[in-house]
Parts: structure tokens; sequence; C-alpha cells
């Protein structure tokens, strides 16, 4: 019995011993577990720390390539704001005469690279835009009254009046941006520029600070780049009454009768400087056309579809008729094709009313034709609609032949015709049109029929996209 | 129990090992060496590309100009009354509007049909060239840069622009819009701004008085 209980005792401290021993192997191997897991996870951890490093150090290169294309901008803008004050006061101390005119030239273009600077610092774009419209401004207003002087001419009172109430605003538009120079030049810009509420940041509101609260902005009104009469162009054609919808529907169904009366949505009114009803018309073969049709009158004003087909099956002397056909179906008649060109499928024609042998360039109409299909893909009328009215044409002084001999003889002339063009923004000018060519080059010479100058040559560009004229 | 544990560990451990691989690439991208044979192969893919849109083409757009591409042009050619030998020269290039002899790339035309794929793709014919309308009248207007390439990167003035997307390729729709904003076309009549109601962030967008509304965006002056 004993020895029974012997050999139990045995048996049992053997099954402890497998099971210590079981369980140190298992402690061992989740040791080795543990210390792999550690290993990997430590080498991931390092792997990750140095990739963390590297792409933080090229973010913050990054950041400081930012600030100093915007610190550029902003010495830039300093530099060219404090000459164009200098030269602005040279010009009031001078004689007016071709020192001023170099003056006036330079203040142009140090304006013109100011208002480059100002637009490229991150500023939302409605926190400064008076102060650049300003710089914008004075920059063609000054250009200008050097393209003045250019011709002989010689400032008024006026002008010069204009220019000393310039000279103010400019003082303390100088001013005040040296002021707050020395802060921005700490190079804060890109930290300033996060955005806050809406599209407003710090650098935006510190920027506005460069326009007094008070200071009102001279106006400027001249013949030149963003003058407030060019860009407020008053609409010579558009005096007929009023008409409602129904009448412009009627209109546009009498334009476009292969269409049902079914496929045309009324889709809104546009209430800009043209007033018009706007519809959408879907054709037979399910393609949507959009037109506005004005609300004086009822005049096709334009038309637009996309069109995706370069395929050709009509040539550009058939465009042309559809064009002229569908101008005239559009009501306007004695239109003729002035300038075609053929692009990817589509032929893009420009008609001009001739009178008395004259083309008036300013009262374009231009006409897309698709050339797979024959039908009008487009149609522009605004610049007819804005510029067509019964002018007073002057009698050409100089003959066809004393034009063409200001076209020097390296060009071989081609044909030359009359013409009123549209020069210089709002000035039309009756004009010698020289088409010619050089090195298979095109070029158009226009010369003033009245007192003989070249006014502008154009050349014709050839493109990937079709022809320009430059 | 634990083996899922540890399954699930490594799993992370790859996950995050795959991952700073992947940005070190990017960090360290090398330059494409093949990029010479990319480009005539690439050429070879357009033309391809557009014979297939316009219904002639057939086959695997692969760069690979085998007799599949040689009858297609072919046919091409036949029907755009060009000399049929079915080699793509000057001419045949040309009818295929993928003509790049010129020395003028017309750089404006392409960024503006970027800016007007990224901003208005997706939006009515009419609708994209408005807003490529609204770009050029900027241009004009003293109030804003005076370049197509000044307004389109002025800070913050186009969220496509902000976010990377005008770096898309644009589509012939927006090439179109943009070569017809560029004519003359201005449906807006003269706008300087544009918003989608329902995504516009700034408050003072709202204040400007509104045009006309295309599509989704409502254009203003």
């Amino acid at each position: 019995m004993d020895n029974y209980n012997n050999l139990n005792v045995n048996e049992d401290t053997s099954a402890k011993d497998t099971n210590v021993i079981a369980q140190t192997k298992s402690l061992k191997k989740n040791n080795t577990r543990l210390m792999l897991l550690a290993l990997i996870l430590g080498v991931a951890l390092i792997a990750f720390v140095v990739l963390y490093a590297i792409s933080m150090s090229r973010q913050t290169q990054l950041k400081i390539d930012l600030e100093n294309i915007y610190q550029k901008n902003f010495n830039e803008l300093v530099d060219n704001v404090n000459n164009s004050e200098i030269k602005l006061s040279k010009v009031l101390v001078s004689d007016y005469n071709s020192y001023a005119k170099k003056m006036l030239n330079e203040i142009s273009k140090n304006t013109s690279m100011a208002s480059n600077n100002l637009s490229s610092l991150p500023v939302s774009i409605n926190g400064i835009d008076e102060t650049i419209k300003f710089i914008n401004q004075v920059s063609g207003y000054t250009q200008s009254l050097a393209n003045k002087m250019e011709k002989g001419e010689s400032l008024s009172e006026e002008d010069i009046t204009t220019l000393t109430e310039l000279k103010g605003a400019f003082d303390d538009l100088k001013n005040n941006i040296n002021k707050l120079s020395k802060d921005i030049y700490s190079g804060n810009i890109y930290s300033e520029s996060n955005k806050l509420d809406g599209d407003y940041n710090n650098f935006t509101i510190k920027l506005q600070n460069i326009k007094a609260g008070d200071v009102d902005y001279p106006t400027m009104i001249y013949d030149g780049p963003f003058s407030d009469s060019t860009i407020n162009k008053e609409i010579k054609n558009m005096t007929k009454s009023v008409v409602s919808k129904e009448v412009a529907l009627e209109k546009l169904q009498n334009i476009f009768k292969n269409i049902a009366s079914s496929n045309f949505e009324f889709l809104g009114e546009t209430n800009g400087k043209f007033k018009t009803y706007d519809y959408e018309l879907l054709t037979n073969e399910d393609h949507s056309i959009y037109v506005q049709v004005t609300q004086n009158g009822a005049e096709l004003l334009t038309m637009s579809c996309a069109d995706g087909n370069s395929k050709q099956n009509y040539t550009i002397d058939d465009a042309k008729d559809i064009a002229k056909n569908f101008t005239k179906l559009a009501g306007i008649d004695s239109m003729e094709c002035v300038w075609s060109d053929v692009v990817s499928g589509d032929a893009y024609i420009n008609l001009a009313p001739i009178k008395d042998g004259i083309i008036l360039y300013p009262d374009l109409i231009k006409v897309k034709v698709d050339l797979y299909s024959g039908n009008v893909v487009g149609y522009e009328a605004s610049s007819y609609f804005t510029n067509h009215t019964s002018r007073q044409l002057d009698k050409a002084q100089i003959s066809k032949q004393v034009a063409e001999s200001k076209v020097p003889n390296i060009y071989s002339k081609e044909q030359t015709r009359l013409v009123l063009a549209p020069l210089d923004y709002n000035r039309e000018v009756l004009c010698y049109e020289t088409t010619c060519t050089k090195d298979g080059d095109t070029y158009y010479v226009y010369v003033n029929a009245i007192s003989g100058i070249v006014e502008n040559i154009l050349k014709t560009v050839e493109t990937d996209n079709g022809n320009l004229l430059l | 129990m634990k083996k899922r544990k540890i399954f699930l560990i490594l799993c992370l451990i790859f996950a995050i090992c795959y991952g700073s691989a992947f940005s070190l690439l990017q960090v360290f991208s090398p330059t494409n060496a093949e990029s010479i044979y990319v480009a005539t192969s690439s050429e070879n893919k357009q033309i391809q590309q557009k014979l297939k849109d316009l219904g002639y083409y057939y086959g695997n757009i692969d760069g690979i100009i085998g007799s599949q591409s040689i009858s297609a042009i072919k046919n091409f050619q036949r029907d755009y009354g060009l000399t049929v030998d079915g080699i793509v020269g000057p001419n045949t290039l040309k009818a295929l509007g993928l003509n790049n002899s010129s020395s003028y790339s017309s750089s404006d035309l392409y960024l503006l049909a970027k800016c007007v794929h990224a901003e208005a793709r997706g939006e009515p014919y009419v609708g994209q060239v408005a807003v490529a309308a609204v770009i050029l009248n900027r241009v004009k207007s003293p109030e804003f840069p005076n370049t197509i390439a000044g307004v389109i990167y002025q800070p913050w003035a186009f969220t496509a622009v902000n976010d990377g997307q005008i770096n898309l390729e644009p589509n012939d729709t927006a090439y179109s819009a943009a070569k017809d904003a560029l004519n003359g076309w201005d449906p807006s009549y003269g706008c300087l701004y544009y918003y989608n109601p329902e995504t516009a962030t700034s408050q003072w967008i709202w204040s400007r008085q509104t045009v006309v509304t295309i599509g989704k965006h409502v254009f203003a002056i």
C-alpha cells in the first residue's frame, strides 16, 4: 500500500515536472515571440520616425520656398510703389515734355508690375480689389497720357489736375505700405495666410491697411485699358421696346422651324449688360442648344451648343452661305463674311455689315457652323448690338495708292480695302486695310485713311487650334 | 485568440511598413528613364484614340500601329479626302486635330481649357463657356490680374486650382468652350464671379448682383 502510495507520489512529482518544463518552454516561446514582436515594432517605429522626419523637413523646405516667393513679390511691390511715387512727383515738376513722357511710360510699367506682385500674394480676392483696381488704372492712365504725348499732343489742364490728385493718393499708398513692410519683412506671410472665416486670413486684414479708410481714389476716365468708360461701354443698338417672353418664343420658333414647339424650354432671365430671356432647345438628334433672346425687341443675341464631330461633309464656302442665311433668318440682313477659319471640324465665320463699300469691323457677328451636319452651332451678336448704329462716316483723305505706299515693298501686297477699325478700346478709325504676305506669313496693315499713319498691324499665327490674329 | 492578436499586429506592422515604403517612394520618386520611348508610343496612342473616337478603329489603344490601325488610317484618309497611304503625315495629323508642328502652342487656350475642365466639368456646355468668359472678363477688369495665367493662378481665386484639379487633362468639350470664349462668346455678359450656392463658403459672394444662373452656377457682377 505504502509502495503504491510512493509510486503515486513519484508519478505526481514527475507530472508536475513535465508541467513546469512545458510551462517554461511556453514561457520561453512567448518571450521569444514578444522579443520578436518588440523588435519588429521597434524597427517599424524607427522607420516611421525617419520617414516622418524626412517628410517634415520636406514640408518645411516647401514652406520656406513659398515664403521666399511671397517675400520676393512683397519686396518688389514696395519697390514698384516707391518708384512710381517718385516718378509721379518728377512728372509734376517737369515741363510736361519728353522727360515727362519717359517718366509716364515708366510709371505705367512700374504700376503694372506692382499689380502683378500684389495679385501673387495670398490675399482673398475681395480683400484688396480696390487697391488693385487703383494701381491698374494708374498704369492704364499714365500709358494713355504717354501715348497722347507720343502723337505730339500736350497734356491738358485736366490731365495735370488728375495727376496731382493721383500723386496725393499714391503718397498715402506708399506711406502705408512702407509702414507695413517692416512687419512683413520678418517672414511671416505664409503663417499668416491660413484661412480664417470664409475666405479671409490675417495677411489680408493686414494688407487692407495699405488703403487708408477715408481715402477715395480719384476717378480716371481715359482711352486705354481698365478705364471705367471702357468697362461700362454703352449699348447703342438696344432701343426697341421690351417684349414679353411669349413674343420672344415666337421669334425663336420662326428661326428654329425644324424644332418641335414642345422642345423649347424657358430657363430664366439674364439681368446683365443685356437683359435676355434664356431658352433651351432640344434638336431632333437630342442635342441641347442654349439661346438668349433680348428682352428689347426679341433679337437673337447668342446661341451655344456643344459639338464633338470633326468629320467634314461641307466646305468652308458652304459654311459662309449657311452663316449668312442664318443671320438673315435672325433678322439681320446684308452681312458679308470678312474672316473665316476651320478648327476641328467647325467653321468660325465672322460677318460684318458693309456701308458705302466700307467694312464695319466693330459690328461683327460670329457664327460657328458644324461642317459635318451643316448646322449652325454657335451665334454671337453682342458686338453687333453694342456698336451698330447709323454712323456718319468721314470721307477718306488719302488714296488707296498712297495707303499702299505706306506698306514696305518687302511685303507682297494682295488687296487693299476701306474698313472702319476698332482701335485703342473705344476709338473707331477709318482705315485702309492692306492684306500682304512675307515669308509665308499673312499680315494685315491698317493705315489711317485721314492722316495716313500706320495705326495697327495684325499677323496671322497658325496654331494647333486654328489661326489667330495677333 | 492570441494567435489572432499577433496576426492582427503583424498586419498592422505590415501596413505601416507598406505605407512608409510607399511614401518613401513618393519622396524620392525617380525620374522616368523611359520617357523618350514613351513619347513616340503615346503619340501612336493619341492617333489610335482619335481614330477610335471617330469610329474608325476598334482595336486596343496600345501604341502599336498594326494592320488594324493602318486600315483605320486608310479609311479615315479616304473619308477626309487625303492621300490614302496608311501613313500618318502632317496632313493626316492636322485632319485628326493632332497637328503639333506649329511653333505657337496657344498656351492660353490650354490653360483656359484646363481651368474650365477643373471648375465646370459636368456643367452644361454654355455654363462652361460662361466660366471661361468670367476668367477673360477678369483679365480685362482692373480689379484682377492682367493675364490669363495671372487670373487663374491668383491665390484662392478658384477652388479647383487650389486643390490641384487644374492639372487634370481637359476634354474636348472644355477645349471647345474655352475656344468659344476666346472668340468673344460670353453668356454671362461681363460677369466677374460665379459660385455654386450649395457649396459656397464665402458670405461675401452672396452680396454680389446676380446676373444669370446656368446649371449649378450663379454668375454675378
